[in-house]
């Protein structure tokens, strides 16, 4: 992509244009040309506007889209103020909404205000699908899909993440918005070159949970924008959200498993108090991998980590409780959330269930997610790629087996259920071996406001 | 593929060491033995069962067995599962839930025994077959029979190739070499499609290359540094060399560098670099579903007139007369281009083979050689052009329509 100032200015000069961008500008000695990554296209040619410095601009390869709405959508009052925010930031920026609060038709409404190419990225193929059956609804053109063998690149395009990355250099020119999904997965070094190599001066980030543990999320802004609006999910229960309940409920360990428990766990925690580790300090983690990788008693000390994990994860007393769940609800469509794929064919195997993980094929998840949604399918257990974005309305429970510590986690899989309709009470059940762990994991991912008014049994 | 398990180092004073094997060590080459002998064992397994077994045997050693771990599941040839196997699956599935949904059975056992009892099968067969197409459950049909060094030299290879995807630079420098040499190294950096400025060194004899990292390009960089990586097979094929890499493990890390030469003991697992069929042919010829003829590297020299050869780059795969061949010419095979036509022209009918021309555009820039190929009869039968690197579709193609010209004419 290339933009040439007529006469050539030397770096020095278009520093002087554009102080902001002077330390992200390279001498790229292979081409003998000043290199900008993609995403400083917007505020280079402002500038260069704005100094009146004639230039040609070679980068640029998107066009304006004059397409209307052709089935016409009536905003919720929290999209239209998300959307007069967004446009007041000039078109760039975050928009933290809850599940089931409408960020799909929110974008489908900053893409008809925008009128330009559009390139929409979504973590998985079953997200793409949805947003390509939605754009192709809602406007009535043809859109691209990029990922899961498709590679069709339309005005309207829809990527999963590792496609977009990929093709980053081939799609960076072409697009004028650029939406990410589930935007709290950006700053992954691979995803982050999506944003970096995009020209698109309009940008707009969907997320439900923006927060992450290592503070991404000040990269997110850097690419997208600042949040310029935040819903929170306890405001907008009932009124836009299914009102919900959300009940712990412990379950025991045999006597045989509660032995080895008990075994693995002092064990573990002896090397880590020999090797005073604060497991819950900042790197503490990494510190105990590093320890555990040095010796013989450091590798059976991590070996009965693993142990003890596995045995309050996978606590036989969860079966007959979940088995109980399922008959209690037989004729609710129901998800079961499990942290491996181990424990989720596990469950399969034992109750003769339909499992959906990453190993399943495209096509057998494609049928199976129909059939969950047409309500043939009543139940789907899977491990995590359930847990973002795919629409699932009918969903009414949700049951987690096992999970990790991460708020994100547990809000995404919440909102797998929150789908508002009419008269629908959703119910999510927590599975908790007790007196192990799991119960520091359970009381670590409720620091959240989803979870203001739980109910333990 | 080069995953995290084949990424084991040590760094000391900026320079980065990969913990290889040692062959001549028997302790390395008594537990290399015992994985080598386990994976015997290993046929007929499942995947699963073949994990648990290396795993079984790794206990206690200090080896690094994630990285040979993850060459053995990579190298052994698998069963391909069913892929309309899911149907059956989920009506399985949808049968049980009907089965739980009328019943609705307080005990777990008794909806097992009950649903086994429906389906005339013992629940634990159900329980087995419902996901026996899972990669876990795939058996292996073939596992690889190598010797305990050539484990031990794959692994090594393996290590360095893994880091050299994370390299920001690699700067080449060759001590002694021909010209022939020289224009070798030039066609490697060529076919691998690596961006590199290379100049002569210090002496007439020697050479440097500075060849740009997958680190340092801003897209395709895991397709750049597969190619990146695959130099190293290449590079072993030469003498004399010193290669300094600069790496970054992490984006923001200290840069590192990596150093190579000839003597390194990483061995070479690949014959030397005289074939070569790049990897989007390989993936598209193995995707391709029409009728057109397939094509394979090859190492055949053909013997023209004036005891004159060729040595062409394809080999057609499909059944005709004579075999038929495809020459590839870059813009550097300029000279050659224009003998092999005028020798074509002339002869073409008197050789046992049928040879066809693809030509880079580029040499279309050189006034007399765009004249001789416009004027060439064979060309316009037996030749095609392309831009930098010749698509598989472009090559097929070609080959259809030459064997199309080659069919007898109908005398009626």
């Amino acid at each position: 992509m290339l933009l040439e100032c007529t006469p050539a200015r030397s770096k020095e000069e278009l520093a002087n244009l554009a102080p902001r961008l002077h330390h992200e500008m390279v001498v790229d000695s292979r081409i003998r040309r000043l290199r900008l990554a993609g995403m400083h296209y917007r505020n280079l040619i402002l500038n260069l506007q704005a100094e009146q410095v004639p230039f040609q601009d070679h980068a640029r390869d998107y066009q304006n889209c004059p397409t209307s709405l052709q089935t016409p959508i009536t905003p919720r009052p929290h999209q239209s103020a998300a959307l007069q925010k967004w446009g007041e930031a000039q078109g760039k920026g975050i928009v933290v909404l809850p599940t089931g609060a409408g960020k799909t038709v929110l974008a489908v409404l900053a893409m008809a205000k925008v009128q330009r190419s559009t390139l929409i990225v979504v973590p998985t193929i079953d997200l793409m699908n949805q947003w390509y059956e939605v754009l192709q609804s809602f406007f009535q053109v043809e859109v691209g899909r990029l990922g899961g063998g498709e590679r069709e690149i339309k005005d309207f395009t829809v990527s999963t993440y590792d496609s977009a990355a990929r093709c980053s250099d081939l799609l960076g020119a072409k697009f004028g918005f650029l939406v990410i999904d589930e935007c709290h997965h950006l700053p992954a070094p691979h995803y982050q070159t999506i944003a970096q190599n995009c020209i698109a001066p309009f940008r707009l980030g969907l997320t439900a949970t923006l927060e992450r543990a290592d503070g991404g999320e000040a990269l997110i802004a850097e690419l997208l924008g600042e949040v310029v609006y935040r819903g929170e999910i306890h405001k907008m229960t009932a009124s836009v959200l299914a009102p919900y309940d959300v009940i712990t409920i412990p379950v025991e360990l045999t006597p045989t498993e509660r032995e080895e428990y008990t075994a693995a766990r002092e064990r573990y925690l002896t090397f880590v108090r020999t090797k005073r580790i604060r497991m819950s300090a900042p790197g503490g983690w990494n510190q105990f991998l590093f320890q555990t990788s040095l010796t013989a008693t450091g590798r059976e000390a991590f070996r009965a980590y693993r142990t003890q994990k596995k045995l309050a994860q996978a606590a036989s007393a969860k079966l007959e409780k979940l088995w109980d769940l399922l008959v209690e609800h037989a004729n609710d469509a129901t998800i079961i959330f499990t942290e491996d794929n181990t424990m989720a064919y596990k469950i399969a195997r034992t109750m003769c269930l339909a499992a959906l993980t990453h190993r399943t094929k495209a096509k057998e998840r494609k049928q199976l997610l129909e059939l969950f949604r047409a309500g043939t399918l009543k139940t789907l257990v899977t491990s995590k790629v359930l847990n973002e974005g795919v629409d699932v309305p009918t969903a009414r429970v949700g049951i987690v087996v096992s999970g990790n510590a991460t708020v994100r986690e547990h809000v995404q899989r919440l909102g797998r259920i929150l789908r508002h309709s009419p008269g629908k009470r959703a119910v999510m059940y927590e599975l908790i071996a007790a007196d192990t762990n799991e119960q520091d994991v359970n009381q670590r991912r409720r620091q959240h406001n989803a979870y203001e008014r739980p109910t333990q049994i | 593929m080069l995953t995290k398990d084949l990424l084991k180092y040590k760094k000391r004073k900026g320079v980065l060491y990969p913990e290889t094997l040692d062959p001549s060590c028997s302790h390395t080459h008594a537990a290399v033995s015992g994985f080598v002998d386990t994976l015997k064992r290993c046929q007929g397994h499942s995947q699963e069962e073949v994990l648990h077994l290396l795993d079984e045997s790794a206990a206690g050693e200090q080896i690094h067995w994630s990285g040979l771990r993850k060459i053995a599941l990579d190298k052994i040839k698998w069963s391909n599962p069913d892929p309309e196997y899911y149907q059956q699956r989920i009506q399985t599935v949808l049968a049980a839930q009907k089965l739980r949904c009328e019943q609705l059975l307080n005990s777990l056992h008794a909806y097992q025994e009950l649903f086994a009892a429906e389906r005339s099968q013992s629940y634990a067969t159900i329980s087995t077959e419902l996901y026996q197409d899972l990669p876990q459950n795939c058996q292996a049909l073939e596992v690889p029979q190598m010797s305990v060094e050539a484990w031990i030299l794959l692994y090594n290879f393996s290590q360095v190739q893994s880091l050299l995807l994370r390299a920001e630079k690699g700067n080449i420098q060759f001590e002694k070499m021909s010209t022939s040499e020289a224009r070798r190294f030039i066609r490697v950096l060529k076919f691998h499609r690596l961006l590199a400025e290379w100049g002569a060194g210090d002496t007439s004899e020697s050479l440097h290359a500075e060849i740009t990292g997958p680190n340092a390009i801003t897209g395709s960089a895991q397709s750049y540094g597969l190619q990146f990586a695959k130099l190293l097979t290449a590079l072993k094929s030469f003498t004399h060399w010193e290669a300094v890499f600069t790496l970054k493990l992490t984006p923001k890390g200290t840069p590192l560098q990596l150093q190579l030469s000839d003597k390194s003991p990483i061995g070479k697992t690949t014959p030397s670099f005289t074939q070569h069929l790049p990897e989007e042919h390989l993936n598209a010829l193995a995707d391709q579903k029409g009728n057109l003829p397939t094509f394979q590297s090859c190492e055949t020299v053909l013997t023209l007139s004036g005891e004159k050869t060729a040595v062409p780059d394809f080999k057609c795969q499909a059944e005709t007369p004579h075999p038929t061949y495809v020459e590839i010419f870059h813009r550097w095979h300029r000279s050659q281009l224009c003998e092999r036509l005028t020798d074509l022209e002339k002869s073409s009918q008197h050789y046992p083979f049928r040879l066809l021309l693809g030509v880079d555009r580029s040499i279309l820039s050189h006034p007399e050689t765009r004249q001789a190929l416009e004027k060439s009869a064979y060309f316009q039968a037996y030749g095609f052009l392309f831009r930098d690197f010749p698509s598989t579709k472009i090559i097929q193609n070609s080959l259809h329509k030459a064997l199309q010209s080659d069919v007898p004419q109908d005398p009626e």
